[in-house]
């Protein structure tokens, strides 16, 4: 079993560094692919280690996402945010530094996660039914917070939200179309954000391997604001890691790129980790990977949660070092790869699927979507108030 | 391509769009379907189905309907926001999202109206 379960960490890390270095390739999509092959991969497997696999991949693909992201400017929807800070310094000849920025987030934030996991299950035990009828006003206050928060202009952002979630309610309410979110998502934040890279031809200087210097107490005030905001958005449907990491970064008055990055990354990974919490106690699958992971597993036991932190704990340490090896590889050869052939290559990728999986309907929706994700790009507002496509249908369920 | 002309089109094509998918959503209308008929093909899309409830089951914050028409029988889940009373022997016609549960397909209901003709 043990060995099994092994195997299925590191085939999930293996996979975590293709889903996580190809621009535009969501996790949920993976997830996806995963449970079709898990008709037949059940008849050989225990559930248990399928879903190893899934949380393998998934928490590695939460610390090499920050690769593409920073050094080629193709972010997925939980890395938007990261892309101006890391690209500010790969520009400065420092993207490995960027990158380690995200990653030492990242693993410290599945250490103190798992720390303070017992105390966690009874709060989100706790709280989950308190809040529970508070849903939609939580949101609706948070999505205004958002908002008030756009640099650019609020009342762009506020369009672009509302527009994304009529996006939503139409998408959701098309009755032939399979798995709404692969066409929506994949064209919001996956093929829009490729083809607004693909018109930005900037040079990339060449790169120093620097380790990044951070001070211990700023660190940990940093980490300790991820984590809260963490804890609290972790639960809530719609709300994602760039709409934590906005929250978590209010309370300062200024905080540079260099913490900005270590925040993004820490809230990346640990939003992915309370999901697991939440489906554990209070059964809510909160993102793709966790929707996979209660449709494989019948019932969590006490057991089966201590093999998934567990899991957590061992991918999160090989993903760093993953990580860590890659971004060195990436800051050598950046200056050679031929990046629009790249983009073009992935493009073709993702439409084949969505033709494969979601018919001529789903094509239609990627074109809208993909052309509604490339308007705040050009308007330079922040691309997460898109993420109404799905705040918007959550707050209408939970108040109609 | 300038940059204003692409955000132009790019704003057409998604204000379009978006009235078109809407529209959609609006006059199509869910397929019908015999419960025999009903595979894993139909897996998360949204169909409609007719038949007669022969067990009902109250669970906590859902019903479990069985539902048997002319070819087979199904299990609708019904969530407790239906303001409808449902009774054994009942003709029904459900319009909801297929989905699997313990390797067995199952219809989700998003609207369940009762037939006059029962």
């Amino acid at each position: 079993m043990i060995l099994e379960l092994l195997i299925a960490i590191l085939l999930g890390c293996f996979t975590g560094i293709i889903t996580g270095l190809t621009p535009g390739l969501h996790i949920n999509l993976v997830a996806v692919l995963t449970f079709s092959a898990s008709y037949f991969l059940l008849n050989f497997i225990s559930p248990v280690t399928i879903s190893v696999f899934i949380i393998a991949m998934s928490i590695t693909h939460t610390f090499l996402d920050a690769l593409p992201s920073i050094f080629l400017g193709a972010p997925d929807s939980d890395q938007v945010l990261s892309v101006l800070p890391g690209h500010r310094l790969l520009l400065e000849g420092r993207g490995y530094e960027a990158v380690m920025l995200t990653a030492i987030g990242s693993l410290a934030a599945v250490i103190l996660t798992l720390m303070i996991t017992p105390l966690l299950i009874p709060f989100v035990k706790f709280t989950y039914p308190l809040i529970k009828d508070y849903i939609p006003y939580i949101l609706i206050i948070s999505s205004i917070f958002l908002i008030s928060k756009e640099h650019k202009s609020r009342l762009l952002a506020l369009i672009i939200f509302l527009l994304s979630g009529t996006l939503g309610i139409a998408v959701f309410n098309l009755p032939t179309l399979k798995q709404p979110l692969l066409p929506l998502l994949s064209g919001l934040f996956g093929i829009s954000i490729l083809i607004v890279s693909l018109s930005e031809k900037s040079k990339i200087p060449p790169q120093k391997i620097t380790n990044p210097k951070l001070e211990k107490k700023e660190s940990a005030k940093v980490l300790s604001s991820g984590l809260i905001t963490s804890s609290l958005c972790g639960f809530l449907p719609g709300i994602g890691p760039a709409e934590a990491a906005i929250i978590a970064s209010s309370p300062f008055k200024k905080i540079t790129s260099e913490y900005f990055l270590l925040l993004t990354g820490a809230i990346n990974t640990v939003v992915m980790v309370i999901s697991f919490i939440a489906l554990y106690t209070i059964d809510k699958a909160r993102n793709g990977s966790v929707v996979i992971i209660s449709k494989i597993m019948e019932k969590i036991t006490f057991s089966d949660f201590i093999i998934f932190l567990a899991a957590t704990l061992v991918s999160a340490f090989i993903a760093y070092y993953l990580t860590k090896g890659i971004a060195r590889i990436f800051s050598s050869i950046i200056t050679k790869i031929n990046y629009q052939k790249l983009c073009i290559g992935i493009i073709i990728f993702i439409v084949a699927i969505v033709i494969i999986l979601t018919g001529p309907l789903g094509l239609l929706v990627l074109l809208i979507s993909t052309a509604f994700g490339i308007v705040p790009s050009l308007l330079g507002i922040a691309k997460n108030h898109m993420m109404g496509c799905l705040i918007i249908p959550v707050i209408l369920y939970f108040l109609l | 391509m300038n940059e204003k002309r692409l955000l132009k089109i790019c704003l057409v094509i998604s204000i379009l769009g978006i009235f078109l998918l809407l529209s959609i959503a609006e006059f199509s209308q869910p397929k019908y379907y015999q419960i025999n008929d009903i595979t894993d093909k139909q897996l998360d899309t949204q169909i409609k189905i007719e038949g007669t409830i022969t067990k009902t089951k109250d669970l906590p914050g859902l019903f479990l309907l069985d539902l048997k028409d002319n070819t087979s029988k199904m299990t609708v889940v019904a969530f407790k926001d239906f303001q409808i009373n449902l009774t054994k022997g009942e003709n029904i016609s459900v319009t909801g999202k297929i989905a699997e549960y313990n390797n067995v397909l199952e219809i989700i209901a998003d609207e369940i109206t009762i037939k006059n003709d029962s």
